[in-house]
This record gives C-alpha cells, sequence and structure tokens, in this order.
C-alpha cells in the first residue's frame, strides 16, 4: 500500500468529491479505480479479491456537517 | 580489531498534506483498521483536542464489531454527551503498526473520523504544520532505537 499515492489523490480529488457530500466513496489510486455508494457494506461487497491491494473507503463530509464541527483553518 | 560501530537507521518519517473540503484544510492521514480478519483503509483527522479516537459506526460494522460487544462509553463535547462503544483495533500508520481504543458511535458520525490522544498521539511525535498545512510523523519507536 503507497500511502502517498493514496493521500496525493484524495488531496488533488477532494474538490471533485464534494458532489458526492454524504456518501462513501471507495478508490484505488494505483489501479484508477472510483466508485461511490451511500452504503459502505454495499461499497465494500463490490471491492476486488483479497488478492489485490484494498482499496481506501472516505466518508465526504457535507458543507454542513463540517460546520457543525470546530476543527480545520481556513484558506 | 575493533567492533564496527552499528550505524543506527534514521528514524521514519511520515508526512502528509492538509485535504481541503469545502474551503477548509483538515490534516488528514491514511490509516489501516484490522480486526481479526477484516481490515478496512480509509483517513481520519488528527485531532489533538480529542481524548479519544471516534470513527463512524459504519467502520465498525466493516470490521465486524456487533454494538454489543463495544465497551461502552459517555463521551462529553461542546455540543453534549454522546454513548460511545469502546473496542481494541489494530492500527497502521504507514509501516508502524499497534493496538489503538478506538470509539465507534451513532450519535457522534457527522463528518470524519477522528483520531484522538489516548493510545494514539504516545506512538508518535506529532508537528502540525498549519504554514505549509502538512502533518509531519516520526514513530516514537524509531526515536528510542
Amino acid at each position: 500500500m503507497d500511502i502517498r499515492q493514496e493521500t496525493k489523490w484524495l488531496c488533488e480529488n477532494a474538490r471533485e468529491l464534494e458532489r458526492y457530500s454524504g456518501q462513501w466513496v471507495m478508490f484505488n489510486a494505483g489501479e484508477g479505480t472510483f466508485k461511490k455508494n451511500e452504503s459502505l457494506s454495499r461499497l465494500l461487497k463490490s471491492a476486488p479479491s483479497a488478492q489485490s491491494e484494498r482499496p481506501f473507503v472516505f466518508h465526504v463530509p457535507s458543507k454542513r456537517a463540517l460546520a457543525a464541527t470546530v476543527f480545520g483553518t481556513s484558506r | 580489531m575493533p567492533a564496527r560501530k552499528k550505524t543506527p537507521l534514521p528514524p521514519k518519517l511520515y508526512q502528509f498534506p492538509y485535504v481541503r473540503f469545502h474551503g477548509k484544510f483538515y490534516p488528514l492521514i491514511p490509516i489501516a483498521l484490522t480486526r481479526g480478519t477484516s481490515n478496512v483503509n480509509t483517513f481520519a483527522l488528527l485531532d489533538s483536542g480529542a481524548s479519544i479516537s471516534v470513527f463512524r459506526p459504519e467502520i465498525a460494522e466493516a470490521l465486524g464489531i456487533p454494538r454489543r460487544k463495544r465497551k461502552g462509553m459517555r463521551l462529553g463535547t461542546a455540543a453534549g454527551g454522546v454513548d460511545i462503544g469502546v473496542e481494541k483495533v489494530r492500527v497502521e500508520v504507514g509501516t508502524t503498526a499497534f493496538n489503538a481504543l478506538i470509539g465507534f458511535s451513532h450519535d457522534f458520525a457527522a463528518s470524519f473520523n477522528i483520531i484522538g490522544r489516548e493510545t494514539f498521539f504516545n506512538k508518535f511525535s506529532i508537528c502540525f504544520n498549519e504554514i505549509s498545512r502538512t502533518v509531519l510523523m516520526v514513530p516514537l519507536e524509531d526515536l528510542r532505537s
């Protein structure tokens, strides 16, 4: 697992991911795969077999949910 | 002939850029969670203001942790108290692996998974750089050797 690659992918695609706020996304930066679903369990069921690298899953926060929290720094 | 002195390996250093969502930057780090044969790779927010880690309830389900098995705890937050279930989970950040206590809550699942201080911040030297918007982490086990 190349965590630098996955982190880079998340940074570069965060803006695009905002459109999926409130949903789960699953990606593998090395293989260039991406899926989304409202259910994490459904998303994981569609994940490739254990032989390939386990993809990353991430719950995309909504603007509203983030506004309700106090962490993060503004530009 | 004197014994050759072994040169210690330099400590590992993890550097993660902050991730921008909805106009704000967050110190999110990649983390792998394992319990038994189940494992999940995800991202979580490093939060030095949180005493314990709290992850989304869907992650507990993916790890096969039944709700009734989790040890109950009441967590105080700025918005009031919430009930969480705590479980010991194998955690990996890069190549650094250890056991950590992680809370899962249905009531506190608003945004990110949160990594708090307990059983996590004592494994790393952590530096938040708000200017370059990066977080640097050095495993303490590397600094001791």
